[in-house]
């Protein structure tokens, strides 16, 4: 239930639903191309006490060519089972079917001021790709880092190389 | 070429140039720039349909819903078929929330092309969009037919499939399904299965039939080679959970075993390892009586080893600790007790060695929870004692650090838990008050953490609170009931304002701790301070889908409250999610078929329609509706717009798709944290009872809506009226057979009547004996304990009547004072009842007797939407009876005889009158109540609230107790101010209605 929220990935959205050249992707090109949002059912699920959700992870692969990855959605941990290493456990099961997917890198978005989660990820072997200027929406609005690690078919690591100059929402994808 | 007539003969690359700063003026939601620009094109190029469609879109964003729908109807009529008109038509009925329109302009456009593949497949995602599963399988397969692509086939095939999900028709699922699983066998046996997304929707087919041995098959065949981009242990959880269903429970406890050895930290594996070699057990599977009897020691000897491993290597993992314990719980739960020290261990020793592995963690108690009633009562004590050695505290009885602070949280709550519950009201203030001293003493651990991290202290906090809940409601029991325990009197109530402001401090420090907002949301309700409430309640952030399960913290409250602009608010912005859910979860329905994640369908369609049946959904909705009509009615066509905006069939019960049953509450029972759990059985039941009560209160609150409908298109269309009556009840009006107004008036009244009748008979809910910690008690028994309902059913009643008795001069003299008699008592009785209830507001903040004032307003406001609702009814009856005062003056100055109007009319106008003087006599003393508490609050203000004789907790916060009390009571002026507003505004209405 949860995780459908997560779907409507916040500001984007709106510009996304008018946006009418994107989903014109023919049927021909996308054509199974194996894009599975999947949300992962193998959450690991101690929280005997109410079979209570306590984490999740949604994900997808995306993008064309060079540019094939998988996308953390979002990623959560309830309050009382953070520093458990359960983030890192999803990570893990995301990374092993982004290779399976043949994807070339993973890439997931975060706050600038999350230095929580930033150093997890780096922790996990990611880095800052890029900065993306307010991409969150707020008062005031905040910037996002892009970040990224790259996958075994990256085999020059190229998807990991960062831009110097920050991006604006419009022009990732 | 009507092709031609939208596209001209310009260039596709010149018109995609021409339009492009069109779409930008719409993606950045400048509407009014995009109307400008697409006007520019369209001076070129007068008839280029994208362009046109497009205006009407940037249009209907600036609120000009009518232009938009000329606009774009226009184009339909010239059959257009380009890609980007038809994108921009499927926006535009989105937007208008009209999904069918799409599907009909594609339907049309497949028609002009019938072999062009894009037209076609978007036609199958026009059906999807509204879940029309049999026409998705008929395109889908003229798709496969045109162009045969193996997922064309398949979205036929999960048409199939989906026909039969959730329908209810057996004869359905009987054919579908193994029509579906026919298809799929064909394509496998002629060896044209490509895809992984195609061996799982096979799967899928065999398991919603129950077919788990032909499921089983398809993993040894190759075609789970085409399985390759799931997680690892896809397979094998299917095997496993194929075997189980199939009761071999020896394989499949086998294979959970390796997954267990792979995975040592997945717990779900070990409730289902368990959970099967049980089952093997007890199903005696095996004919050896020997290895029968080893088999639960191979279980343990396995669990024991897996235990040992996690501590031997020192391994964050927690679930191989509790593997024993689970163990133990489902031989507890098999009566197998004896056998729980042989096979599990001892049951203390188990649990205090994971609280002195993971006390240091949040996580601790809620790993352990669901196996504290493996204690007896006699080792309850011990366990806690030997616990307590674990926490660490200093001299002081303070933790240390962080860690020890994360034990001692483990221990009270294991101490709330498995403690005495009949504790008395003071030993419940004792404890609270110590750990909001411990709170204190703790919060420096604290200091250097960020915004968004909830504070390891914060839990004393919240134990507190539930510790003054407590006692609140054990003071509150004891006055219902005073043959309880003596106990020496402590007055509660001004620690209500003061623990308000520790949790407003609490929320200050601790800005993401939603459960310390929940409380404090709470405790504000409890006071009938509802502006206060909706401060923290703006603080909590509530998005999408939180505002369905998290929405009844805060959204009748405030109606009831008579905080009437943000309860508005409050509705709107919750219809808004819920309106707009049909459109969010299409999106990833289309995307599901697009990429193949077919077997994610029928979960997206279960989430769409757990949103559409939601019972908060149905309940804001109706009650949005009451409030608006109750509120603002100006005029009978005020009124049918607001109806016209629902949509009648949504009105009308009987015909609406939302049955009773169907009605998903998607209200956690306990969205806060509880302790003792399970020990509250009665409370679980509580809760149903009242959930029903919510069903009962929304059935009555839309009958009502449906019977305001009925009277104003009675009054409002007496010749509709007079040709129904004529031709009995088969008259055609716009085509379609209705009955007559008159006589669904009088359908609706006594059905408003019989669900009264029957809301009286709910049983009964002690608000003392209700969790706190839950939804609010339903609101039917406020609503249904005073003569609200009975008083519109007497007015519709009236209008019966006066209706009768206007049809012709010979009816007239039917007419009697009597017929008003019942309807006018029944209002002057609610409003001389108002006396009462404005006597009973309480406005000392500090010395509120919880609930009171809140229930105070809640009638205020019931008598006030009441009288609204009749007011409406009565508009009926004045909108019928001024052609007869016409007729009879027009009679009159024909004749030149002096204007005697029939009595009706004058008993019909001194009714009203009477009704304005006790309206405004109630208002008065609003007015009234709202001055000496206006005065009153000045001069605690003046005194720094000290008649509040407690010592407060000092804390450098901006919300202290006193301005804590400033909330409360200007709360309170505020919902009174709105309550006088609103009679007043009701007294000028009826003055318009007077003959």
């Amino acid at each position: 239930m949860k995780a459908i929220k997560k779907f409507l990935r916040k500001g984007r959205f709106q510009r996304n639903s008018v946006t009418l050249r994107r989903d014109l992707e023919s049927l021909e090109d996308s054509y199974f191309l194996p894009v599975i949002r999947w949300m992962n059912r193998q959450l690991i699920n101690i929280s005997q006490a109410s079979g209570r959700r306590i984490v999740y992870l949604m994900g997808k692969a995306e993008g064309h060519n060079e540019n094939w990855h998988g996308h953390v959605t979002a990623l959560t941990v309830a309050p009382q089972y953070r520093r458990l290493g359960l983030a890192n456990q999803l990570m893990d099961i995301l990374e092993d079917i982004s290779e399976k997917k043949n994807c070339y890198f993973v890439d997931l978005f975060v706050r600038v001021s999350n230095a929580v989660a930033i150093s997890m990820y780096k922790k996990l072997g990611y880095i800052v790709y890029r900065t993306v200027l307010q991409y969150y929406s707020g008062d005031p609005d905040e910037d996002a880092y892009d970040m990224r690690k790259a996958l075994s078919r990256d085999v020059k690591r190229k998807s990991i190389i960062p831009l110097n100059e920050p991006v604006r929402p419009e022009d990732i994808e | 070429c009507t092709n031609m007539a939208g596209r001209a003969h310009v260039d596709d690359s010149v018109i995609e140039r021409r339009l492009r700063p069109i779409y930008e003026w719409l993606d950045t939601g400048n509407n009014k720039k995009a109307v400008q620009e697409a006007d520019k094109v369209l001076r070129k190029q007068s008839n280029l349909h994208c362009a046109r469609v497009l205006k009407g879109l940037a249009q209907l964003r600036l609120g000009k819903k009518e232009e938009c729908q000329s606009a774009i109807s226009a184009v339909i009529k010239e059959g257009p078929t380009d890609e980007a008109t038809l994108q921009a038509l499927t926006i535009c009925f989105r937007e208008l929330h009209q999904p069918e329109e799409i599907c009909k302009v594609y339907e049309a456009a497949v028609k002009t092309e019938p072999k062009n593949e894009e037209l076609l497949s978007h036609l199958f995602m026009s059906y999807v969009r509204i879940g029309d599963y049999k026409q998705q399988q008929k395109t889908a397969m003229h798709l496969y037919k045109l162009k045969p692509k193996n997922p064309y086939y398949f979205w036929a095939v999960m048409s199939h499939v989906m026909q039969a999900h959730r329908s209810g028709d057996a004869l359905v699922q009987k054919v579908s399904l193994p029509l579906a699983e026919r298809m799929v066998h064909k394509f496998v046996t002629e060896g044209k299965i490509e895809a992984e997304a195609e061996v799982l929707t096979y799967l899928h087919i065999l398991e919603i039939q129950g077919k788990w041995s032909e499921a089983l098959e398809v993993l040894d065949s190759p075609l789970a080679g085409k399985i390759v981009q799931q997680p690892q242990n896809f397979l094998q959880l299917k095997r496993a959970s194929y075997l189980a269903n199939l009761k071999s429970w020896t394989d499949a406890s086998q294979v959970y075993r390796t997954l267990i050895a792979q995975e040592p930290d997945n717990w779900q594996h070990y409730e289902e390892y368990i959970r099967c070699s049980l089952e093997m057990w007890a199903n005696n599977e095996t004919e050896d009586t020997n290895s029968h009897d080893n088999h639960l020691e191979e279980v343990s000897r396995f669990l024991h080893e897996m235990q040992r491993a996690t501590i031997d290597e020192a391994s964050k993992h927690r679930a191989p600790r509790l593997g024993l314990l689970h163990l133990a719980l489902m031989l507890h739960k098999q009566g197998l007790d004896d056998d729980i020290p042989r096979l599990a261990g001892d049951i203390i020793e188990l649990l205090y060695q994971h609280v002195k592995s993971y006390g240091d963690k949040m996580c601790c108690y809620g790993d352990i929870v669901n196996f504290l009633p493996l204690l007896e009562e006699d080792q309850i004590n011990t366990f806690l004692e030997r616990i307590y050695v674990l926490v660490e505290l200093d001299s002081e009885g303070v933790p240390e650090n962080v860690l020890s602070i994360y034990r001692h949280h483990c221990w009270l709550q294991l101490k709330e838990s498995l403690g005495k519950q009949n504790l008395l009201c003071s030993k419940h203030l004792e404890l609270a008050d110590s750990l909001v001293n411990l709170y204190h003493q703790t919060k420096h651990f604290s200091s250097d953490m960020a915004a968004t991290d909830i504070r390891p202290n914060d839990t004393y906090l919240i134990i507190a609170a539930h510790n003054y809940l407590a006692a609140i409601k054990k003071s509150l029991l004891k006055k219902e009931n005073t043959n309880g325990e003596f106990e020496n009197d402590i007055d509660v109530y001004p620690l209500i304002p003061k623990f308000c402001a520790i949790l407003e401090h609490g929320i200050e420090v601790s800005k993401a701790n939603f459960q310390l907002k929940l409380l404090l949301i709470k405790f504000y309700n409890m006071q009938g301070a509802l502006s206060a409430s909706h401060i923290v309640y703006e603080n909590l952030e509530l998005k999408h889908i939180q505002l369905d399960t998290l929405g009844h913290v805060l959204a009748l409250q405030m109606t009831d409250g008579a905080h009437f602009t943000a309860a508005e608010e409050i509705f709107n912005t919750t219809l808004k999610f819920f309106m707009a859910n049909n459109k969010d979860t299409s999106d990833p329905l289309i995307s599901s078929y697009k990429y193949g994640s077919l077997t994610r369908i029928p979960e997206f369609v279960d989430f769409r329609e757990r949103l559409n049946n939601s019972l908060h959904f149905a309940t804001v909705r109706a009650e949005l509706m009451i409030l608006e009509l109750t509120s603002k009615v100006s005029s009978p066509l005020a009124i049918l717009a607001t109806f016209s905006g629902m949509g009648e069939n949504e009105l009308k019960i009987e015909k609406s798709k939302t049955t009773r049953d169907s009605m998903t509450d998607d209200r956690p029972a306990r969205m806060l944290l509880l302790w003792a759990s399970h020990r509250l059985r009665l409370q679980e039941e509580a809760i149903e009872k009242s959930r029903e009560a919510d069903i009962a209160m929304l059935w009555l609150r839309k009958l009502i809506l449906e019977l305001l409908a009925v009277a104003t298109s009675l009054s409002t269309f007496p010749e509709q009226e007079k040709i129904a009556r004529d031709n009995k009840e088969n008259s055609c009006v716009n085509g379609c057979v209705s009955k007559s107004s008159s006589a669904e008036l009088i359908d609706v009244t006594s059905l408003l009547q019989k669900r009264y009748q029957e809301s009286l008979l709910l049983p009964s809910l002690n608000s003392a004996q209700f969790p706190i910690q839950a939804a609010d008690i339903s609101r039917i028994y406020l609503y249904s304990s005073s003569g609200y309902v009975p008083a519109i059913v007497k007015h519709a009643e009236l209008l019966q009547v006066i209706h009768k008795c206007t049809q012709d001069s010979i009816s007239q003299d039917s007419w009697s004072e009597e017929s008003l008699k019942s309807s006018r008592d029944s209002v002057e009785q609610l409003l001389t009842e108002q006396q009462l209830v404005l006597s009973q507001i309480q406005s000392r903040p500090g010395t509120i007797l919880p609930h009171s004032n809140t229930q105070a307003l809640a009638h205020l406001t019931h008598c006030l939407q009441t009288v609204g609702i009749i007011v409406i009814l009565l508009g009926s009856c004045s909108d019928i009876l001024k052609p007869v005062k016409a007729q009879v003056i027009k009679k009159s100055k024909k004749r030149r005889d002096p204007v005697v109007l029939p009595e009706m009319i004058g008993h019909f106008n001194s009714y009203l009158c009477l009704m304005i003087n006790r309206l405004e006599e109630v208002s008065s003393a609003v007015e009234e109540l709202h001055l000496s508490i206006e005065v009153s609050m000045k001069s605690n203000i003046s005194s720094s609230y000290n008649y509040i004789n407690i010592d407060e907790v000092p804390h450098n916060s901006s919300m202290d107790l006193e301005s804590v009390c400033q909330r409360i009571e200007s709360s309170l002026l505020s919902s009174l101010q709105q309550i006088s507003a609103a009679m007043k505004s009701k007294v000028k209405y009826i003055r318009t209605l007077q003959l």
